[in-house]
C-alpha cells in the first residue's frame, strides 16, 4: 500500500487521471444504486423538460429521464473502450512479439500488413462496416469492429520495443540456462514491457472510445442502448442543439471530456514511468 | 531523394488504396447472407417514394454489375473498374443524381474548411509549442498550457457542439449552421464570400481550438529535447541572437518530427473535420456522408469513403515526398 | 577421439549485403580449433580488439552462424542438433559474458539467473535442494548467499555480479566454459580473485575453460595453452610457457614486448618497431594478414597465407621466418594443445 502511495506521489498525472476515473465510476455506482436506470426509457417523464427538482437532468424529446440515461451510458461507453482497446492491444501484442522476436519472414509479413493498413483512415472503413450491419450492432460487436482496425499501431510499437530487448545479453544467458523461446518471451521480455503495455492499453482504450463516438455521431451505434455517443446523436437528430436543450447533450459531453482527460493523464503518466528518459522534461 | 524512393512511395500509395478498397468490398460481404443494397432498393420500392420505372432501371443496372449469380471475383473486378473511373453509380436518396456529382459539389467545401483550419492550427500550435519550451519566451505563454491541454483531449465535433451553444445560441454572434445563407446560390461575389467566411468561422474554430493543443504539446516536447543538444549551446556561445537560434536552429529541427506527426494524423484530422461538418450542417462531404448513412444510401457511402481513403493516402504521399526536402539528412542517405 | 567442441574452417564475414559491397569485415578466417576436455585444461585465446575473439566465442557457442565452415558439438553440426543433443550441449558447454550488468534481466533479483537453470535442467528435486545447490555454487566463487541472494543486480558490485555469473555457469557441471573477457569490466583488484576461482574450477570439478582476453598477463596467469589471434586467424599457438617466454611470431613478440616490465635497464617498447596499420585494405585475404605491420615482412608474405609451422611438439606459429620447421595442418591444431601430465613431460612426439 505504501508503495502505491509513493508511486502515485511521484507520478501526479496518473494520480489525477485515476482519481477522475474513480470519481466517475463512483458516480455510476451510486447512481445505479440510488436512482437506478429503469427510468432511462421513453415516456418516463414529460418530454423536453429542462432540469428541475423532479427531473435532475431534465428529459429528452421521447420522455426519457436524462439522469438515468447518463448513469446507464457511462458503463456502456467505457465497455466499448475496454473491449475495443483490450482486444486491439491483445492482437497487437501477439503480432508485435512474434514479429520482433522471431524476425525473418514472420516479421516481414506482419510489418508489411500493418504498414499498409495503418494509413487507411479507420473511420472510413468502420463506417462502411457499421452501416452494413447496423441492425446487428450491439455494444460488443461494435467494440470488436473497432478493434479490428486498432491493432496496427500497438503492433508496430511493441515490435520496436521487443527488437530493442531481444539482443540483450540476458536473453542469451536465458537461452543458455535452458529457456525456450516461449520462456524468453513470457518470462524475460514481457515483464520488462509491462509498464509500456499498460500505457499502450490506456491509450488504446481512449482511442477505442473515440472511434466509438465517431461512429455514433453518424448514428452508427447500438440503436437501443443509451451510450454517451448515441445520446448526443439523438440530441442532434431531434434538433436539441437548435432548441437550446443543453441538458440533453451537455452532460454526456462533460462526462466524455472527463473520461478522455483522465485516460490521457494516465497514459502520459505511464509513458513517463515506462520511459524514464522522458521524466526529465519540464 | 532518389528515384527509387519516389517510386516506392508512389507504389505504396497505390497499394494502400487498393488494400483499403478491397477491404471495404469484402468485409460487408462476409456478413452472413445479407445484401444491403438489394435490401435498400427493396425498401425504396416498398415505401413507394420513388418512381418505379427509375427503380427498375437502378435494379437492372445493379443486377448487371453485382448480381448475386455473378461469381465474387467478377463482381470484384467490376467494382475495381468502376472505382478507377470514379463511377459510383446513382445516389439512392437523390436519384437520379449520380454519386460522383454529389461528391464533387461538396468536396470543395470540405477541402476549404479542412485546409484552412489545419494550416492555421498547425502553424499557430507549432509556434506556441515552440515558445512554451523556450526559456526566453514571455511568461504569459506558459499559462496557456492547461487550457490548451484541456482542449486537446476533446474530439473536434464535441467542441463544435459547445461552441454552437455558446456562440450561436446564447450569444448570437454566429449562425447556427449551414455553410451559407439559406437559399443563396453559390457565386463568386464578394458578398457571398463574406457570407461563406462568416458561416465557416465556427466550424473552423472548432477544429482549430481542439487541435491547437495537440500540435503545441507535441512541438513543446520536441523542443525540450532539442534545447538540450550540444549544437544549441554552441550557437548560443557563438553569439547568435535569440530569435535566430529559436527559429533557425531549434524550430527548424523540431519541425521535422512534427511534420511526421502531421502525416500520421491526417486520417484522424479528416475524420474529425467530417464530423464537425455534421454538427454544423456544413455543405461538405461530412454532411453528405451523414445523410447517406441515415438513408442507407450505400453507393454514396462508398463514394465518400473512397474519396476519404484516396485523399488521406494522397496527402500522405505528398508529405512523404516533401519531407526529404526539409530534412537534408534524409535527402542524402539511401532514401 | 571426437573433440567436445570443434570449429572447422570457420569463416565469419559481416556486411557485404546488397547495398554495402564495400564494407565487408572478415571477422574470422578459416579458423580451426578442436577443444578436448580430457584432461581438463585452460586455453587462452588472446587478441586485440578486432581480432575476432568475440566472434569466435559466439560461433563456438552457436549464437552466431559461420558464413563458411561449421562448428561441431561431439561431431554434430550445431545447426543440426536434435532436441536432446541440444539439451546435452547446454549442459556441457556454458558461458560467461563480458558485461556483468547486461547479463541480468533488470526486472528480477539475481536469484533468477541461478534458479532458472536449476529449474530448466531439473538439477534439484526440491526447493531446499535447489537452495543448497545455489549456496554451494556461491560459496565456490567466494560469495555468501545471505549477502547476495534477494538483491537486484544494481545493488551488487560488478565483481559480485560477475562471480554470480560464474556460479551460474557451474551449476550444470559443464565440461567446458567459454568465458569472453570475463574480467575486463571488473575492478583490477578483483580480477585475480575471479581468475583464481576459474582456475579452481578446473582443479575441483574438472571444468575446462576457454578464456578469451586481450590481456596477455592474465592469460599467462591461469592458462595452460594459448592461441594468439590476429585479424581472424591463429598466428601462434601452443603451451603457454613456451609461447610467452619465447614468442616466435612477430605479432606475439609485439604483444609480449608491450607488457611493461619494472626493469630500468629495459626501456618499454624500444625494441619492437611497427608500421602503421590504419589504412590496411579491408578485404585482403591473400598472404599473411600481419604483413602490413610486420617489421620482418618478406616477398613471400604477401603472396600466400603462411601455414602453421611446428617448431616444437607443443607450439606452432604461422610465419615464413620459421619455414625450416615442418608444417601442421590446421585441423591438427588441437594436438599442440595437449596438457602435459607428469609422465608426458619429456615426450617429443605429438600425440
Amino acid at each position: 500500500m505504501k508503495k502505491l502511495a509513493r508511486f502515485l506521489r511521484t507520478n501526479p498525472s496518473i494520480a489525477i487521471g485515476a482519481a477522475l476515473l474513480c470519481g466517475m465510476l463512483l458516480f455510476w455506482l451510486v447512481g445505479t444504486i440510488t436512482i437506478g436506470t429503469s427510468r432511462a426509457v421513453p415516456l418516463s417523464g414529460p418530454p423536453d423538460q429542462p432540469p428541475s427538482a423532479r427531473y435532475l437532468l431534465g428529459t429528452d424529446s421521447a420522455g426519457r429521464q436524462l439522469l438515468p440515461v447518463l448513469i446507464a451510458g457511462i458503463p456502456l461507453t467505457l465497455e466499448i473502450g475496454l473491449l475495443a482497446g483490450g482486444v486491439g492491444l491483445l492482437i497487437g501484442t501477439l503480432l508485435g512479439f512474434s514479429a520482433g522476436y522471431f524476425g525473418g519472414s514472420v516479421d516481414s509479413i506482419i510489418r508489411t500488413t500493418a504498414d499498409v493498413i495503418l494509413p487507411i483512415p479507420a473511420l472510413a472503413v468502420l463506417v462502411v462496416i457499421a452501416s452494413t450491419i447496423h441492425t446487428l450492432l450491439s455494444v460488443e460487436i461494435m467494440a470488436l469492429v473497432i478493434a479490428s482496425l486498432a491493432w496496427m499501431y500497438p503492433t508496430r510499437t511493441i515490435r520496436a520495443q521487443v527488437l530493442s530487448l531481444r539482443n540483450r545479453a540476458f536473453v542469451e544467458v536465458g537461452r543458455f540456462s535452458g529457456e525456450t523461446h516461449v520462456d524468453i518471451i513470457f518470462r524475460e521480455l514481457m515483464p520488462n514491457l509491462l509498464p509500456y503495455l499498460a500505457a499502450s492499453f490506456v491509450g488504446a482504450v481512449g482511442a477505442g472510445i473515440l472511434a466509438g463516438i465517431g461512429l455514433e455521431a453518424l448514428g452508427l451505434g447500438p440503436q437501443d442502448k443509451p451510450t454517451l455517443g448515441m445520446t448526443i446523436f439523438w440530441a442532434i437528430y431531434y434538433g436539441a442543439t437548435l432548441r437550446g436543450m443543453w441538458w440533453w447533450w451537455g452532460p454526456p459531453i462533460v462526462v466524455l471530456i472527463l473520461v478522455f482527460m483522465s485516460l490521457f493523464l494516465i497514459a502520459q503518466g505511464l509513458d513517463r514511468y515506462a520511459n524514464p528518459r522522458l521524466r526529465r522534461t519540464a | 531523394m532518389s528515384a527509387a524512393y519516389v517510386v516506392r512511395r508512389v507504389l505504396l500509395f497505390f497499394v494502400v488504396v487498393w488494400a483499403a478498397t478491397t477491404l471495404i468490398f469484402f468485409l460487408p460481404k462476409m456478413a452472413p447472407g445479407r445484401n444491403p443494397v438489394v435490401e435498400r432498393i427493396g425498401m425504396m420500392v416498398a415505401t413507394g417514394g420513388v418512381n418505379t420505372a427509375n427503380i427498375q432501371a437502378m435494379v437492372d443496372a445493379y443486377e448487371q454489375k453485382f448480381g448475386l449469380n455473378k461469381p465474387l471475383w467478377q463482381q470484384y473486378i467490376t467494382y475495381l473498374g468502376d472505382l478507377t473511373r470514379l463511377d459510383f453509380g446513382y445516389s439512392l436518396m437523390l436519384y437520379p443524381t449520380k454519386v460522383i456529382d454529389v461528391i464533387l459539389i461538396s468536396m470543395p467545401w470540405t477541402i476549404g474548411l479542412l485546409t484552412v483550419s489545419t494550416v492555421i492550427a498547425f502553424t499557430l500550435g507549432t509556434l506556441l509549442g515552440g515558445l512554451m519550451a523556450w526559456p526566453k519566451a514571455p511568461q504569459a505563454i506558459h499559462y496557456l498550457l492547461p487550457p490548451l491541454f484541456m482542449f486537446s483531449v476533446v474530439p473536434y465535433y464535441l467542441f463544435g457542439l459547445i461552441l454552437v451553444y455558446i456562440l450561436a445560441f446564447q450569444i448570437r454572434i454566429f449562425p447556427m449552421g449551414g455553410s451559407s445563407q439559406y437559399g443563396t446560390v453559390a457565386n463568386l461575389s464578394p458578398a457571398f464570400i463574406v457570407d461563406v467566411v462568416y458561416h465557416s468561422i465556427l466550424p473552423s474554430l472548432s477544429i482549430i481550438l481542439a487541435s491547437l493543443g495537440f500540435w503545441a504539446l507535441g512541438m513543446r516536447a520536441m523542443m525540450v529535447g532539442i534545447a538540450g543538444e550540444d549544437f544549441m549551446l554552441f550557437a548560443d556561445a557563438k553569439g547568435l541572437k535569440g530569435k535566430r537560434i529559436f527559429l533557425g536552429y531549434a524550430m527548424r529541427n523540431a519541425l521535422l518530427p512534427q511534420t511526421t506527426t502531421l502525416a500520421l494524423s491526417l486520417g484522424t484530422i479528416l475524420s474529425g473535420a467530417l464530423l464537425v461538418e455534421v454538427v454544423f450542417n456544413y455543405a461538405g462531404m461530412g454532411a453528405v456522408l451523414f445523410r447517406a448513412v441515415s438513408s442507407f444510401d450505400y453507393f454514396t457511402i462508398y463514394g465518400v469513403v473512397f474519396f476519404i481513403i484516396v485523399g488521406v493516402a494522397f496527402t500522405t504521399l505528398v508529405l512523404d515526398l516533401v519531407y526529404p526536402l526539409l530534412d537534408p539528412r534524409i535527402r542524402y542517405s539511401k532514401g | 577421439m571426437v573433440p567436445l567442441l570443434e570449429a572447422r574452417h570457420v569463416t565469419k564475414v559481416f556486411g557485404g549485403g546488397l547495398l554495402d559491397k564495400k564494407r565487408v569485415t572478415v571477422a574470422l578466417f578459416e579458423f580451426t580449433l578442436g577443444v578436448e576436455v580430457e584432461p581438463p585444461s585452460i586455453t587462452a585465446v588472446v587478441g586485440e580488439s578486432g581480432s575476432g575473439k568475440t566472434t569466435l566465442a559466439r560461433t563456438l557457442l552457436g549464437l552466431a552462424a559461420p558464413t563458411q565452415g561449421e562448428v561441431r558439438y561431439r561431431g554434430t553440426d550445431l545447426k543440426r542438433l536434435s532436441r536432446e543433443q541440444r539439451s546435452r550441449f547446454l549442459r556441457d558447454v556454458q558461458v560467461i559474458f563480458q558485461d556483468p550488468y547486461e547479463v541480468y534481466n533488470p526486472f528480477y533479483k539475481v536469484d533468477h539467473v541461478l534458479e532458472t537453470p536449476i529449474r530448466k535442467f531439473n538439477l534439484a528435486s526440491s526447493r531446499s535442494a535447489a537452495r543448497a545447490l545455489i549456496e554451494e555454487a556461491l560459496h565456490g566463487v567466494g560469495l555468501r548467499a545471505d549477502e547476495t541472494l534477494g538483491r537486484y543486480p544494481h545493488q551488487l558490485s560488478g565483481g559480485q555480479r560477475q562471480r554470480v555469473m560464474v556460479a551460474r555457469a557451474v551449476l550444470t557441471r559443464p565440461r567446458l566454459i567459454i568465458a569472453d573477457e570475463p574480467v575486463s569490466m571488473v575492478d583490477s583488484s578483483l580480477r585475480a580473485t575471479i581468475l583464481e576461482s576459474l582456475s579452481e574450477l578446473k582443479r575441483s570439478f574438472g571444468i575446462s575453460l576457454i578464456y578469451i582476453t586481450h590481456d596477455l598477463t592474465t592469460a599467462y596467469q591461469i592458462a595452460d595453452h594459448i592461441v594468439v589471434l590476429y585479424r581472424g586467424s591463429a598466428v601462434e599457438a601452443g603451451d603457454v610457457e613456451r609461447v610467452v617466454k619465447n614468442p616466435q611470431h612477430p605479432y606475439t613478440q609485439l604483444l609480449v614486448g608491450s607488457i611493461p616490465l619494472p626493469n630500468p635497464d629495459h626501456a618499454w617498447q624500444r625494441d619492437v618497431v611497427l608500421a602503421d596499420s590504419s589504412d590496411a585494405p579491408v578485404v585482403d585475404l591473400t598472404g599473411c594478414r600481419f604483413a602490413d605491420r610486420c617489421p620482418y615482412v618478406m616477398e613471400v608474405c604477401t603472396t600466400a597465407r603462411p601455414p602453421l609451422f611446428q617448431t616444437d611438439p607443443r607450439r606452432v606459429a604461422a610465419c615464413y621466418r620459421l619455414d625450416h620447421a615442418p608444417t601442421l595442418r590446421s585441423e591438427d591444431l588441437g594436438e599442440v594443445l595437449v596438457t602435459a601430465t607428469p609422465t608426458q613431460a619429456n615426450t617429443l612426439t605429438a600425440e
